[in-house]
């Protein structure tokens, strides 16, 4: 049994949004005056040295802008906006967040607001995905661990052989891709109460050694997946040309503010023939928008398949939860999942009926809670360590994709995230990434990067995901793992798998020695 | 923006304790924390030993009548439930399962190992009562252990079989009248023995009320020894490691924030409230959530004023207030307000749901149009629990308090 399926008390994700205001400028001095006047306060904290109040140029650690929040606990990821304190918005946040939070239960429930889970589904709450708001992970093996936990990561279906009328309209955004006919375009490992789940999924690791200039080595793992359609018997296994999609749960962070990034921006840094002839191209995804029927920029999911964070969470709800909702009124079952077909939905609630499960109040708090969970400030931005580690990030190349800094634009409707300047570390652009981290078949093969697989992104093309909070990651939660299919255990894992568009940087990080490494990381983990 | 928020926000604190260390000598002497940490293990005791009394009560009723099945015996039983909820809603501040009770041996004692687990099994919601139902006509014999197996049945997280709100629903029964005034209406011929049953599970119906409130009893028994004075020096109970900690203020203030800004306000109290539907209000079946909410209110007073009051009990002593009081006074002035000002609003909203004319229940109020006097008492109240969090997090500041994860494990 989970540690808090019942009456979970939320994250407070308010708790302490205020404490930058005061304890960076407290000095040691007022402190001691502070615990000498009082008698004892109970547990201190020591907080790390911030830069100087009046030293304005350092904004760097300001990841998110006025909106970032001091938090370095497991709560890192879990505050909303630091600078939201309407009422009214805190507590459409608060909704979300109560949605985002809470588990999903089988339709036809007296609980009428959050009902009519699956029949099929991956997970029955966000957060459980999710972690803390935090990433999710590949199945651990370990002492502890049987390689068995698939909680927070999912698989996507598409086909490889397609004819060339879809192929058309994927390039032309108008459909993401042709999903697998027996399980559809995405394989739902659980299901509520007499419904056969549609797949069966195991994991082994094969290790590898990858070895820096001076000898240093460190090993990788790469997982070996083991997929099977539990309706295979019935002849309905996977299609032969299906290219399988590893997606772990992404971090929340920032979102909001990714979102208001001005798409000629991004546009901007498009470079898909590579013309400047870098090694690095860089593509923007366009995608069809269910909420506006028109084509536009792609910006979240591991390949950007989704253009707002409405779309992404309506998304979600009806691909992983099995829960219908204003933008997808149709399920997740397959024609041929009777059972699945047969379950009873939790359209409406006990005073509204509408045709589906997820109410619109509710589709839009969530929305709205996942555009505004705040970024962590750095700790320790301007040290010289994380200095000299942010000029080898930079030497390295690693900023051809990982842009460091991007201006949001003005939006009357996200007053907190509108003209902030903000240090995502991300030019949200495809990259290919190479084979070794690319979509494969049913014997864990890599796909062709000719396979279009979710509209204009390849097999082996994924989004620069943003490094804002990556620090942290393992502070919100210690099983959280790196990359789209979570293979690394670690910051330097991750780095170590790059290559395609990314092997240039990788081979100039190969050849840091230790004090390098040791710079190197200290910027990663103190974004 | 945030160098001037800096600058503002430390001049506060530092301006008090010139006035209040270095100018006026006749101050009264520091407080002490372990004054306050002693005072809240008392009211802890005292809040858990009436929950115990008045469970024990319930017990009382309900086997009364089951024994005479009569509308008479049940509404006693169901005055005896109300009466529960008023100690047992002021305890829920302090079941609070953070990183200085999880994992931190509690069942050395051979007492409750989890905080979360026990809670779980006190007080889970949402609960969908179609899974009782199905119990009670399934042919499974209906005992304690059974309904503990059946919690989270399915892999439905919903199907809870124990505690509060599975004692509510076999007293009302399900409330079919939306956001109209009335409560469940079971009658009492649900009970009925003697041959006299009009279906076939009127015996299995009294098998799992009386059940589920004897567990009740028996979970509460657990909890209260766990805070007793003999526990205090017991290690592994709560009481013990509750004093041992070093974080025991910042798990006080990092329970009242939680409590009052994000349980109350959002999901006890503005979640239905924005969506309008009844089945949000916890307290669904007996419509007792005006309850409910005002006394999980007292319990954030309860643990800031460190005063606890009933029929039975009466402590007050050293608390977090005065500490806050000693360190900056026109903190502690805003503070104070706040908290008179929702009490004003609980207080109404309560009185709404008491006065025996044009009385107005907490599924009434989530009905109401945004004009609704009592809806927009409600929230106002919201906005003021909201807007706590400036004053409470000036105060972690002010006492140097950690960030205490509130929130469990996040599984």
């Amino acid at each position: 049994m989970k540690a808090c399926w019942f009456f979970c008390f939320t994250t407070s994700p308010t708790l302490s949004k205020a404490i930058m205001k005061t304890r960076i400028v407290l000095s040691s001095a007022i402190l001691t005056l502070l615990s000498a006047c009082g008698g004892g306060g109970g547990g201190s904290s020591t907080e790390p040295e911030k830069p100087a109040g009046n030293d304005t140029l350092q904004i760097e650690h300001l990841g998110g802008g006025d909106a970032t929040v001091n938090d370095v606990t497991v709560d890192a990821f879990s505050e909303h906006s630091e600078n939201m304190d309407e009422t009214g918005r805190i507590q459409k946040f608060n909704l979300g967040n109560d949605f985002f939070q809470n588990p999903w239960v089988a339709g036809s429930a007296s609980t009428s607001s959050r009902d009519g889970l699956g029949g099929v589904f991956n997970n029955n709450a966000c957060q459980d995905c999710h972690i803390r708001d935090g990433r999710g992970h590949a199945p651990n093996i370990s002492a502890t661990e049987d390689g068995s936990d698939f909680s927070s990561i999912l698989f996507r279906a598409a086909r490889a052989n397609i004819s060339s009328e879809d192929e058309l309209l994927m390039l032309q955004s108008l459909q993401a891709n042709v999903p697998d006919s027996s399980v559809g375009g995405q394989l739902q490992q659980d299901s509520v109460a007499n419904v056969t789940a549609e797949a069966s999924l195991g994991v082994s690791y094969q290790t590898s050694e990858v070895e820096f200039e001076d000898g240093f080595s460190v090993e990788l793992r790469k997982p070996v997946w083991e997929l099977t359609s539990n309706y295979a018997e019935q002849g309905y296994d996977f299609n032969t040309d299906t290219v399988f999609s590893a997606r772990v749960a992404p971090q929340m962070i920032g979102l909001g503010l990714l979102a208001l990034i001005p798409e000629v921006d991004l546009l901007q840094n498009e470079d898909i023939e590579d013309s400047n002839n870098d090694g690095v191209s860089g593509k923007a995804n366009v995608v069809w928008s269910v909420a506006n029927q028109n084509v536009t920029i792609g910006r979240f999911g591991w390949k950007a398949g989704q253009p707002s964070l409405v779309e992404q969470s309506a998304g979600a709800f009806v691909n992983d939860m099995g829960l219908t909702n204003q933008l997808h009124q149709q399920g997740n079952c397959m024609p041929h999942q009777a059972d699945c077909l047969s379950t009873e939905n939790g359209n409406g609630d006990s005073v509204s009926d509408y045709d589906y499960e997820v109410s619109d109040t509710i589709l839009s708090a969530v929305g709205f809670y996942s555009a505004h969970l705040a970024v962590p400030a750095r700790r320790d931005a301007y040290s010289d360590q994380v200095q000299r580690g942010k000029t080898l990030f930079n030497d390295a190349g690693c900023t051809a994709c990982h842009t460091a800094q991007h201006t949001t634009e003005f939006s009357e409707d996200h007053p907190e995230l509108s003209e902030q300047t903000i240090f995502p570390y991300t030019d949200m652009l495809l990259h290919d990434m190479g084979q070794s981290l690319a979509d494969f078949d049913i014997n864990n093969t890599p796909a062709a990067d000719s396979v279009l697989v979710e509209f204009l992104a390849n097999s082996h093309e994924w989004r620069t995901p943003p490094l804002w909070g990556l620090g942290l990651v393992k502070t919100v939660d210690p099983e959280a793992t790196f990359l789209h299919d979570g293979r690394a255990r670690t910051i330097m894992e991750a780095v170590l798998w790059h290559g395609g568009e990314a092997e240039t940087a990788k081979q100039n990080i190969l050849l840091f020695d230790a004090n390098q490494r040791a710079d190197f990381l200290a910027f990663l983990n103190d974004l | 923006m945030f160098n001037r928020k800096f600058v503002f926000g430390a001049l506060v604190p530092i301006t008090a304790i010139v006035v209040s260390c270095g100018g006026d000598g006749s101050k009264a002497p520091p407080v002490s924390t372990e004054d306050i940490k002693t005072n809240y293990v008392t009211m802890a005791h005292a809040a858990y030993l009436d929950s115990l009394a008045t469970a024990t009560l319930l017990k009382g009723a309900v086997d009364t009548f089951i024994a005479t099945p009569s509308e008479d015996n049940l509404d006693a039983a169901k005055v005896a439930y109300k009466a529960a909820r008023v100690p047992y809603q002021q305890s829920e501040i302090m079941r609070f399962d953070t990183v200085i009770t999880i994992n931190q041996d509690l069942d050395a004692d051979g007492g409750l190992a989890s905080v979360d687990d026990w809670e779980g099994q006190v007080n889970a919601w949402p609960l969908d009562e179609n899974h009782i139902v199905s119990i009670i006509e399934g042919s499974d014999t209906i005992d304690q252990a059974l309904l503990v197996a059946q919690n989270g049945a399915n892999n439905n997280e919903a199907n809870v079989a124990t505690g509060v709100h599975a004692v509510e629903f076999m007293l009302w029964g399900e409330d079919a009248n939306g956001t109209a005034a009335g409560a469940g209406e079971r009658p009492a011929t649900d009970f009925a023995n003697g041959g006299s049953c009009t279906d076939a599970f009127c015996a299995r119906r009294a098998n799992y009320l009386e059940a589920a409130t004897n567990l009740l009893v028996s979970d509460l028994t657990e909890m209260a020894a766990e805070w007793s004075p003999a526990a205090s020096t017991t290690v592994g109970t709560l009481s013990n490691n509750f004093l041992a900690s070093d974080l025991a203020l910042d798990y006080m203030l990092g329970s009242i924030t939680s409590m009052a800004t994000d349980e109350l306000a959002s999901a006890r109290m503005g979640s239905g409230l924005e969506l309008g539907d009844p089945e949000e209000e916890h307290d669904c079946f007996s419509d007792l959530s005006h309850v409910a909410i005002y006394y999980n209110f007292q319990g954030v007073r309860n643990a800031f004023y460190g005063t606890y009051t009933s029929d039975n009990a009466s402590v007050s002593g050293v608390s977090l207030a005065d500490l806050i009081e000693s360190r900056d006074n026109t903190l502690f002035t805003e503070l104070d307000a706040a908290f008179d000002a929702i009490e004003v609003n609980m207080l109404a909203i309560f009185n709404a749901g008491e006065r025996t004319t044009d009385t107005v229940r907490f599924d009434q109020i989530i009905g109401q149009d945004a004009n609704g006097t009592e809806r927009q008492i409600a929230e106002a109240a919201i906005d003021a629990l909201i807007a706590l969090d400036g004053p409470l997090s000036e105060a972690q500041e002010l006492l140097s308090l950690q960030e205490i994860n509130v929130g469990g494990s996040g599984d």
